[in-house]
């Protein structure tokens, strides 16, 4: 099986974290994650080469425990702050529910280094209201049923984490050292986060613009997704094996169901890979094709599972599955194209990975 | 839902009926006569039909081209002389070889059959009390390939006019009794020099059988597949499809996609676990799976009586767009 190739032009950003104790780990790594985002410069193709990117995510509104508004208070470490009084930011997605989109990132309300590595992890369809405050988070912007509108476009909220350990080192006496990976596509449809910590997936997000989409409008079909946009987060330590994306349904999407009248779904998407007998196939076979010596890799389909919307929904692009036993954290394939973090395999520009160690 | 866009041109030979009279003598003469109609169909393809290599009526035999199964009373099972054919495909693999062998029967009943593959249309020698012979056969299944019952069975029958694929589904009960492949991968493994799989395991001995649902086509390695054409390579096959959360994804979502409120039509992947063969090797073409025993036999799609495409089991497989699908004993 020939190597995939991207069906996008991919830019992508990594930051590596030297530790310098726990509470400084946790700050810093919050600051690369939004300087990685928001920043348009620091990128680096595909091969390797400089380049600004078109579409960055912006900061929407913030809070460093001491100020609050539509601005990036987020400049140093010192903003960074966990308590009664916190800080927080939401960053908007530049594609995403008509350039609406927000993640935010916030601290946990417990002070002390064995807390620092608490906070809230959120994605907002629609974005936050401008009612932050130095000692609460924004709230979801809902978008208010009109009289006489059948079909509002539902808002939703993803609250991933609440005030919890959200990457897998941080705490107590647990610092890590770290590198922050983002992939961000030219078009701005498709974002990857990654935090490699001492060798080992810290966490992961995914924000992304599925296609091959089924289903349409038409009164013929029950269900359609009507901008492919999905959403996945594997928080606190997960090992991004191929169980993270087949055996559980960790996307989320905007659903609209139409036979049952059930208006749209918040609905949880799970990937699809090929499986034979009762396992997935990269489980049932976990080494190279015997004759080839390739490795097998599958592209991830999503499939959706709530009533009213059941069935095949789309395709990841840019995104592929291969078996856990084809390497460790950072092998390259395909003579640098591609690299692998758990069971998945994504674009990259043929540098040495860098795992946080 | 657009339905697939075919890979290949097809022919068929359809509704083909061996009626509840060849059944009702002892059950010995519906698997003679079921034989003969699948070598008439097969041999009687308007293009690029499969050809007689040689045969054996239990009274002559060789591999001289002759086809002396000129009509189903010639097809004899005995363990001493009996009847078998070789049939040959130009388009498949250059001309890979199926043996139908009635070798194993001690009285006159046709259930049981030796199947081999030559996939290098390799078979020689042979009489009326042995068959021929390949240095590269690879045994397809040895028993049971139709079940006993006094009833209707259709017969049907496809090819790709390339001849590169072949399928046959052999119908009663309103069930698909009998399953046979005869496939050319696409998307193929690199270094695989040899591209075609054969499926035609066996069955049991009784009506109750369906031979062509998942369990047997994706839960078990009934396919056989070399990827270089040596039997050393020979390994059963699986096909994998689209699964997640410990299952299938045809068992988790057994009914008709929400989003385009059409079934579901799965590629099919071809698998293989043997230690030394190991492996994704490619893909079916114009064949999926769908959810399993949900769909009627013999519906088709779209919903506007076109036939395009026609459920056989769990499968789906384009149809000729004109005849109504028989697949049970109407």
């Amino acid at each position: 099986m020939a190597y995939p190739s991207p069906e996008r032009v991919w830019y992508k950003k990594s930051t590596s974290l030297a530790t310098s104790g726990v509470v400084s780990d946790n700050r810093r790594l919050l600051l690369a994650i939004k300087n990685g985002l928001t920043q348009a410069s620091g990128w680096v193709d595909m091969d390797n080469q400089p380049v600004t990117h078109p579409k960055p995510w912006t900061v929407a509104q913030s809070s460093n425990a001491v100020q609050v508004g539509a601005s990036d208070y987020w400049n140093s470490e010192s903003d960074i702050v966990w308590g009664s009084k916190l800080s927080w930011t939401c960053l908007r997605h530049p594609s995403h529910y008509g350039g609406l989109g927000e993640l935010l990132l916030g601290c946990g309300t417990s002070t002390g280094d064995n807390s620092t590595s608490n906070g809230y992890v959120r994605y907002a369809s629609h974005g936050f209201n401008l009612n932050g405050t130095v000692s609460a988070n924004p709230t979801q912007y809902v978008i208010p049923e009109l009289p006489g509108d059948p079909t509002p476009y539902k808002s939703v909220l993803w609250s991933w984490l609440n005030n919890t350990q959200w990457h897998r080192y941080g705490y107590g006496n647990n610092p890590f050292n770290a590198a922050v990976h983002i992939w961000h596509s030219a078009d701005g449809t498709g974002t990857r986060l990654l935090v490699m910590q001492n060798g080992a997936p810290g966490c992961f997000m995914m924000w992304d613009q599925a296609v091959d989409l089924l289903g349409t409008a038409d009164s013929h079909d029950r269900a359609y997704w009507p901008d492919g946009y999905v959403h996945g987060m594997w928080l606190a330590g997960n090992t991004l094996d191929d169980d993270a994306f087949n055996a559980t349904s960790d996307m989320r999407a905007i659903i609209r169901a139409i036979g049952l009248d059930l208006g749209w779904l918040d609905a949880n998407l799970g990937c699809c890979s090929l499986w034979h007998m009762d396992n997935s196939s990269m489980d049932r076979i976990p080494v190279a094709n015997e004759m080839s010596g390739n490795w097998t890799t599958e592209p991830m389909h999503l499939y959706s599972w709530p009533g009213g919307a059941r069935g095949l929904a789309g395709r990841l692009r840019d995104t592929w599955l291969v078996a856990a036993a084809s390497g460790g954290h950072g092998t390259l394939f395909n003579s640098g194209a591609l690299v692998k973090v758990g069971s998945l395999l994504l674009p990259w520009d043929g540098s040495t990975f860098d795992t946080g160690v | 839902m657009a339905l697939p866009i075919l890979s290949k041109t097809w022919q068929w030979s359809v509704n083909r009926l061996t009626s509840n009279a060849y059944s009702a003598s002892v059950g010995a003469n519906a698997p003679s006569h079921v034989a003969w109609t699948i070598k008439e169909a097969l041999t009687s393809m308007p293009l690029n039909p499969w050809v007689v290599a040689g045969s054996s009526d239990a009274v002559t035999g060789g591999m001289d081209g002759v086809d002396r199964w000129t009509d189903y009373t010639k097809i004899k099972g005995y363990t001493g002389a009996h009847s078998w054919i070789v049939l040959t495909q130009p388009g498949w693999n250059g001309g890979a070889q199926i043996l139908f062998d009635f070798a194993l029967e001690t009285a006159n009943y046709q259930r049981q059959a030796i199947r081999m593959l030559s996939p290098g249309g390799l078979f020689t020698g042979g009489s009326n009390t042995a068959a021929p012979t390949a240095a590269d056969s690879i045994l397809l299944g040895s028993g049971y390939w139709m079940p006993r019952s006094a009833t209707n069975w259709w017969t049907h029958v496809w090819q790709s006019t390339d001849g590169a694929c072949t399928r046959i589904a052999v119908c009663a009960n309103n069930q698909v009794q009998i399953w046979i492949m005869f496939e050319t991968l696409t998307d193929v493994e690199p270094t695989t020099t040899c591209p075609i799989l054969a499926w035609w395991p066996n069955i049991s001995d009784n009506l109750t059988n369906w031979n062509a649902d998942i369990g047997r086509l994706v839960k078990a390695a009934n396919g056989r597949f070399s990827p270089d054409g040596t039997p050393e390579h020979a390994a059963s096959t699986y096909f994998a499809a689209h699964g997640y959360s410990a299952n299938t994804a045809m068992e988790h979502c057994n009914m008709r996609n929400s989003y385009t409120n059409e079934w579901h039509m799965w590629p099919m992947h071809v698998m293989c676990e043997a230690t030394g063969t190991r492996g994704w090797f490619g893909r079916l073409m114009d064949i999926y799976v769908g959810p399993p025993l949900s769909m009627p036999p013999g519906l088709t799609m779209p919903d506007d009586g076109s036939f395009k495409w026609v459920s056989v089991g769990d499968l789906w497989l384009p149809w000729d767009s004109v005849n109504k699908p028989v697949l049970n004993s109407l």
